[in-house]
């Protein structure tokens, strides 16, 4: 298992304090406000929160692409030593597809309903060649690109025929594993998929998931999985990191973090997890998502925190290793911290 | 079940009155951070307080033939010229703008309130009359709407006036609120507070005026300026072929006069200059609050200002 | 037996005609009474033909055939006073807890506006006090509450209002469009826990149209699995959820990730479904294309419903037991409800 690497291993990728801000004419949003973690090779890492909590505006950062009036603000993203956040935007598009891939939250809509297939991922890869060789011609022939687009869907389980179809001929889980194809054609060694299934059934949804592993296993690519279900993250990913109000609230391995959760938000997400074997208990948790505009002091949680107490409306808590491998943002284990 | 009385609220607010009210005393911000509504309001009052105000100060008379000498260029006295037939040009700039505004509303507001009535009957109720108003609508607009205005108002018979010139551009110029209306209209049917509306026990109507209707207000704002716009637009076009009232100084016929004097290969610059300044004024100015108005109506900047 | 609250007579709904035409519900039964309260799961994948199902049952759409009765009488002869009585007591809450606020008004548009079509109040002031009472009992603070926009408020407590909005109708029936699928997790447990706090205070019926087994089997006594349009199993909801009988359930109930590591969620291998049109959806078992344990005659004739130990399935693998003849299901389903769960709910469930 993955989860085995130390911290000290070598990462494929690390975020460090990132900072994205929205400047809105009310005032500034933090919808990202120092998130820092680690993504190691081969491991498949899990996002989680609710919305708002800024876990899908880590994805756009992470591709740089953070549309006005929203910007990266500050922090570093870290892929192999090299930091993304400061590269110049025609370097950071060779990266884009090549080492990191996205797919993004709605993907299997967004495809070109008047393109085949094909056509589609064809351009994919055509465009990050034009990008890459410069000047150079397209290097590959006609016959090359289709057999590469057939091995590619014959590798997201999908039969090579479909190449020829147009996105109004397949269900939603078959527009889905083309969005996956599109994404791995230039085998990229970080794929971040964002909510990948949220609006797929039940049953579809296990096959893309377990398309999606598959496809990483074979590409020994990492993948950052975004999502709010916490029970697709239990299935999914080795090491969770759970988000809220644009914060990491912890980090751990995902066994641990169902096994003992450490911050009362996780704790609260956990416990209300409907389950088949218990009776009927809601957990609630009482008052309301914070105003982006306007956060709570301190910890941006107390409010709603049943286990608030003197410094968590004063101080900011820090995100901490209070364990091996366990990292939490609060104050009840402010006195826990490995020395 | 007591409800704590410490938590009175004020009382519920739940008219379109209160709506509207609350709207307007927040326009003051709204025109602070819309600045085309903003200019375009102040060109478009300078413009009918020209109109308006305009005879208290000088002399409306000298809009007559023969009553100043012909010809004369801007001076002193006669601040914008004078034409040929004797008329002093200010003061027919200044009886020209509220003839020429009021055939714009007259036409803009009977080609909105047709198109109104039109674009929601078939929007709403759908079916075999939409199919009809639709299909109208669609076939009217192919028609080149300046020939059939040039027949109409040519078979007129004796002296036109302003209203029966506004009757005219009125004629052809309810297709396309109907169309853009009825389609805002069933992009709003299929919203799930109309569903809702039926679940509360609104009726047909009620749900067009009290569910639909508000919403679209800016929107008709919009509309209505533009349907301002386009009547003027027409208006000219008519005048300055001839075909407008003859005996009213409106802009559109004071350039027919200019064509008619070949004003502009007599040199007689300021004939032309004084009419088209105020027309392209008054277009621009329309422009500016129809944009702004519509910048008010996008959903998505309204939701911005939480 | 009394007459129904509302009772759909093998109801057919067909979209489009010709080559391009779907069946989305194909001759569903079922009727629900009013002499206990009961909270009904209708629960299916897209297309299954539940959300198809509740506009049925709102009078928002006609059946192609069959009839959909309110207290007996089908809904297209109702007579003005009566339509007048079923938009009263039968109410909905719908999915987008953004949607259905007009967003001109502040929310109070949405809790004065039945007060005023239904005069259910004789002032203003009772007006007031009946908003604020729905509103509490649905644990909101009306101070908080009235005089704000929608954009102001959370997912949650929009929501929340428009159950108090049903609740001041004082409904027999509540139909629950997917009442939380687009409400955030942490909020999910305040609007379940109103909608029972309804049914068990209020004596209101639910039907509960939800994706979603999880919440389903949270507050539903009974559970009615739909697949293209055609019940695949019925019956009380712990005893489907906790032993389902029919594959297409077995399947579905496997698909839902839980924390549990042992699930092996990732392994299990699932055949595709039958993608594109499939001739025999409509007359064999729409599930046979894709089940495990298909056999030949699941291609040619559609399985009627089976009373199993627990439940109404429809699949051959039951055809050892009795058949459900409409007309028994009330009493069968009610003693099934009887031996399972807490409430006594007539439903009555045919295919």
């Amino acid at each position: 298992m993955t989860t085995a690497t130390t911290q000290t291993a070598a990462a494929t990728l690390r975020v460090e304090d990132l900072r994205v801000q929205f400047h809105t004419p009310r005032g500034v949003v933090r919808a990202v406000d120092g998130v820092s973690f680690t993504l190691r090779p081969g491991e498949r890492f899990g996002l989680v929160g609710e919305s708002g909590s800024g876990k899908s505006t880590i994805a756009l950062a992470l591709m740089r692409l953070i549309k006005p009036p929203g910007r990266i603000a500050g922090g570093r993203i870290l892929l192999e030593d090299e930091d993304l956040a400061a590269l110049p935007e025609d370097a950071m598009r060779s990266v884009r597809m090549a080492r990191i891939a996205l797919i993004p939250q709605g993907a299997m809509n967004s495809l070109n309903p008047v393109m085949r297939v094909k056509q589609q991922i064809i351009d994919g890869i055509l465009a990050h060649e034009r990008e890459r060789s410069g000047s150079r011609n397209g290097s590959r022939s006609k016959r090359d690109l289709e057999e590469r687009v057939a091995e590619l869907l014959e590798s997201v389980g999908l039969r090579r025929e479909v190449a020829e179809r147009y996105p109004h001929e397949l269900s939603g889980g078959m527009k889905q594993r083309v969005c996956i194809a599109i994404a791995i054609a230039l085998r990229p060694s970080i794929i971040i998929a964002d909510e990948p299934t949220s609006a797929l059934d039940v049953v579809v949804q296990r096959q893309i998931m377990q398309t999606l592993g598959a496809v990483q296993a074979r590409l020994g690519a990492s993948v950052l999985l975004i999502g709010h279900d916490m029970g697709l993250m239990a299935q999914f990913v080795d090491r969770v990191g759970v988000m809220y109000g644009g914060k990491l609230a912890e980090i751990g391995p995902t066994r641990e973090i169902f096994a003992e959760p450490l911050h009362p938000y996780t704790q609260m997400l956990i416990s209300s997890l409907p389950s088949f074997d218990r009776e009927t208990s809601f957990v609630k948790l009482a008052g309301q998502p914070h105003s982006p505009l306007n956060p709570p002091s301190g910890c941006v949680f107390h409010p709603r925190c049943p286990r608030a107490f003197e410094p968590c409306p004063a101080r900011v808590p820090v995100l901490r290793e209070v364990r091996p491998d366990r990292f939490v943002s609060c104050h009840l284990y402010d006195g826990a911290v490995e020395s | 079940m007591g409800v704590t009385t410490g938590t009175m609220a004020p009382a519920l607010r739940d008219s379109v009155f209160t709506e509207l009210r609350t709207r307007v005393r927040g326009a003051g911000g709204h025109l602070r951070r819309n600045p085309k509504l903003l200019l375009g309001l102040v060109m478009l009052i300078a413009l009918l307080a020209l109109g308006t105000l305009g005879p208290l100060v000088i002399d409306t008379d000298t809009a007559r033939p023969m009553s100043v000498i012909p010809d004369q260029p801007p001076s002193r006295e006669h601040l914008f010229g004078t034409e040929s037939q004797g008329r002093d040009m200010l003061a027919l700039v200044v009886r020209g703008i509220p003839l020429t505004v009021e055939i714009g509303l007259i036409a803009g507001a009977i080609g909105l309130g047709i198109g109104t009535v039109l674009g929601f009957i078939g929007g709403y109720t759908g079916g075999i009359v939409d199919t009809i108003i639709r299909s109208a609508a669609d076939i009217m607009l192919t028609v080149p709407g300046l020939l059939v205005l040039i027949v109409v108002a040519a078979s007129i018979e004796g002296l036109v006036s302003v209203e029966m010139i506004a009757l005219v551009v009125a004629s052809l110029a309810w297709m396309f609120p109907t169309r853009t209306i009825r389609s805002q209209v069933l992009s709003l049917r299929e919203r799930p507070y109309v569903e809702m509306a039926k679940l509360n026990g609104m009726s047909g109507p009620q749900i067009i005026f009290r569910e639909l209707m508000p919403n679209l207000l800016p929107y008709l704002g919009a509309s209505f300026v533009g349907a301002v716009g386009s009547a003027i637009l027409a208006a000219i076009g008519l005048e300055a072929l001839g075909l407008g009232p003859q005996n009213e100084p409106t802009l559109g016929m004071t350039i027919y006069w200019a064509i008619f004097y070949s004003a502009l290969l007599r040199g007689l610059w300021w004939w032309w200059a004084a009419p088209v300044g105020v027309i392209v004024i008054l277009f621009v100015s329309l422009f500016l609050i129809a944009a702004g108005l519509d910048e008010l109506a996008n959903p998505r900047l309204r939701r911005a200002e939480s | 037996m009394t007459t129904p609250l509302l009772e759909l007579k093998h109801v057919t709904k067909v979209f489009g005609h010709g080559e391009g035409a779907t069946v989305a519900l194909s001759d569903f039964s079922f009727a629900i009474g009013e002499d206990a309260a009961t909270i009904v799961a209708v629960a299916g994948e897209s297309g299954s033909g539940k959300s198809t199902l509740a506009r049925l049952m709102l009078g928002f759409i006609s059946p192609s055939a069959g009839e959909v009765r309110y207290r007996g009488t089908d809904l297209r002869r109702l007579s003005r006073a009566e339509r007048r009585n079923f938009r009263r007591e039968i109410q909905a809450i719908f999915q987008d807890p953004f949607g259905v606020y007009n967003p001109f008004y502040r929310v109070d548009h949405l809790l004065t506006t039945p007060i005023k079509n239904f005069k259910l109040a004789s002032s203003r002031a009772e007006a007031r006090r009946q908003i604020e009472t729905a509103l509490a009992t649905v644990g909101l603070n009306p101070g908080e509450i009235l005089g704000r926009y929608p954009h102001q408020l959370s997912g949650g407590q929009r929501q929340r209002i428009t159950i108090a909005r049903a609740l001041l109708l004082r409904p027999r029936l509540i139909i629950a469009d997917e009442p939380v699928s687009m409400v955030d997790a942490s909020l999910r447990a305040t609007i379940l826990e109103s909608l029972l706090t309804l049914n068990r205070e209020f004596g209101i019926s639910f039907i509960y149209i939800t994706h979603d087994l999880t919440t389903a089997y949270q507050i539903s006594e009974q559970l009615i699995i739909l697949y293209r349009g055609v019940v695949a199993e019925a019956g009380p909801a712990k005893q489907v959820i906790r032993h389902p009988q029919h594959p297409y359930t077995q399947l579905l109930i496997r698909s839902i990730p839980t924390p549990d590591p042992g699930q092996r969620w990732m392994e299990e291998v699932v055949a595709s479904s039958g993608e594109g049109t499939d001739a025999a959806v409509w007359q064999g078992c729409p599930f046979a294309s894709r089940c495990p344990h298909v056999m030949p005659m699941c291609q040619e004739e559609r399985p009627p419903l089976y009373l199993t130990e627990g439940a109404a399935v429809s699949c051959y693998l039951y055809r050892e037991s009795p058949t459900i003849e409409e007309g028994d299901l009330t009493v069968t389903l009610g003693a099934l409800a009887g031996a399972g769960s807490r409430g006594n709910g007539s439903i009555t469930v045919g295919s």
